[in-house]
């Protein structure tokens, strides 16, 4: 045992806890797939949801990318 | 000596606790989480996001050999077995719905149609296996990687045994979506294979134990105590699927489930 041992109360970093919010609503917009199965349409709620989680992934991707930089 | 028995024990303890709950709560929620569609839909968001947590986990412990380090590393791969398990459980990721024209489990030319009904599913783990062996290639703690391996791979051992024939299948876990699986169920007696099956899973079971006494560092230690209760556990629901029992450690999750 060192002193640099693994904690399981490392913090997330706010990248990461965005990163976790975002699969949550990606996931919630695909299951929209199982009513488009059933159904033959894409309920709207879900539609929004892929079109957000979209968004904000290129937005993520973006200032993740940037804040590497500057550090 | 004694501080290193003291340690010896605490982490058998913790590695027994940690896959057992797991183990337990894990299987009892996606269970009842069946309850609804909306309930199914919230499992599925939160599976997700605890799966992309898993991944940071196995990430950030990827070089870190201490007990600790591959509890975490053990933790971020039951997330993502956590993940596959609800994708199949809630209907999003199963396989090819197959009718089997009316063919009794086993046999042969029910062998194809059983592997496409569930192909999807292992897809998906075979693939977040890859993934998880190139996001790990050259680190030091593998706990994650293989603690989701042994579980994919005891999961094939309990569907063979299904097929083969088992006395207590436990079809009533499935849930409605789920139900032409029941097809490829075998007869209601156990086959050749479940003795084989108890009698190799207990022999992987004690010569991981075994081995893992021997282990060069701490983390190998724990890693080992990890995939020995896995093991354990198998060999515990496989001798369950040979056995009518009248309750499961799971009935209060299923009557959570409601149906």
């Amino acid at each position: 045992m060192n002193a640099a041992k693994s904690k399981w109360s490392q913090p997330l970093s706010f990248e990461v806890q965005c990163w976790i919010a975002w699969s949550g609503l990606f996931a919630f917009g695909l299951s929209g797939i199982l009513v488009y199965r059933d159904v033959g349409a894409y309920p709207p709620l879900e539609l929004g949801a892929v079109v957000l989680a979209i968004c904000w992934a290129i937005d993520l991707v973006r200032t993740g990318r940037a804040a590497r930089k500057k550090n | 000596m004694n501080a290193h028995r003291g340690a010896l024990r605490g982490m058998i303890g913790r590695g027994i606790a940690l896959v057992v709950l797991f183990w337990w709560v894990a299987t009892g929620l996606i269970i009842a989480m069946q309850r609804a569609g909306w309930t199914r839909v919230s499992a599925l968001v939160v599976a997700t996001m605890l799966a992309v947590y898993g991944f940071w986990e196995l990430r950030s412990s990827a070089n870190d050999d201490t007990a600790v380090g591959a509890r975490r590393s053990f933790m971020g791969g039951a997330l993502l077995w956590g993940w596959v398990s609800v994708t199949f459980y809630g209907g999003y990721l199963t396989g090819f719905h197959v009718d089997a024209l009316g063919i009794a489990a086993p046999s042969w030319a029910l062998v194809l149609p059983a592997i496409q009904a569930t192909l999807l599913s292992d897809v998906a783990a075979l693939l977040l296996m890859g993934a998880v062996a190139l996001l790990l290639h050259g680190d030091r703690n593998k706990s994650g990687l293989w603690g989701l391996v042994i579980f994919w791979a005891v999961q094939q051992v309990a569907k063979l045994n299904v097929f083969l024939g088992v006395e207590n299948p436990a079809g009533n876990f499935l849930p409605p979506h789920l139900a032409y699986l029941r097809q490829f169920f075998g007869p209601l007696e156990n086959s050749w294979f479940l003795g084989v099956s108890i009698v190799a899973l207990s022999l992987a079971t004690f010569a991981t134990a075994w081995l893992c006494r021997r282990a060069p560092s701490e983390g190998k230690r724990q890693s080992g105590i990890l995939y020995a209760t896995i093991l354990g556990l198998a060999v515990f629901e496989i001798i369950v699927l040979g056995m009518t029992l009248e309750s499961t450690p799971w009935d209060s999750f299923l009557r959570a489930r409601g149906h």
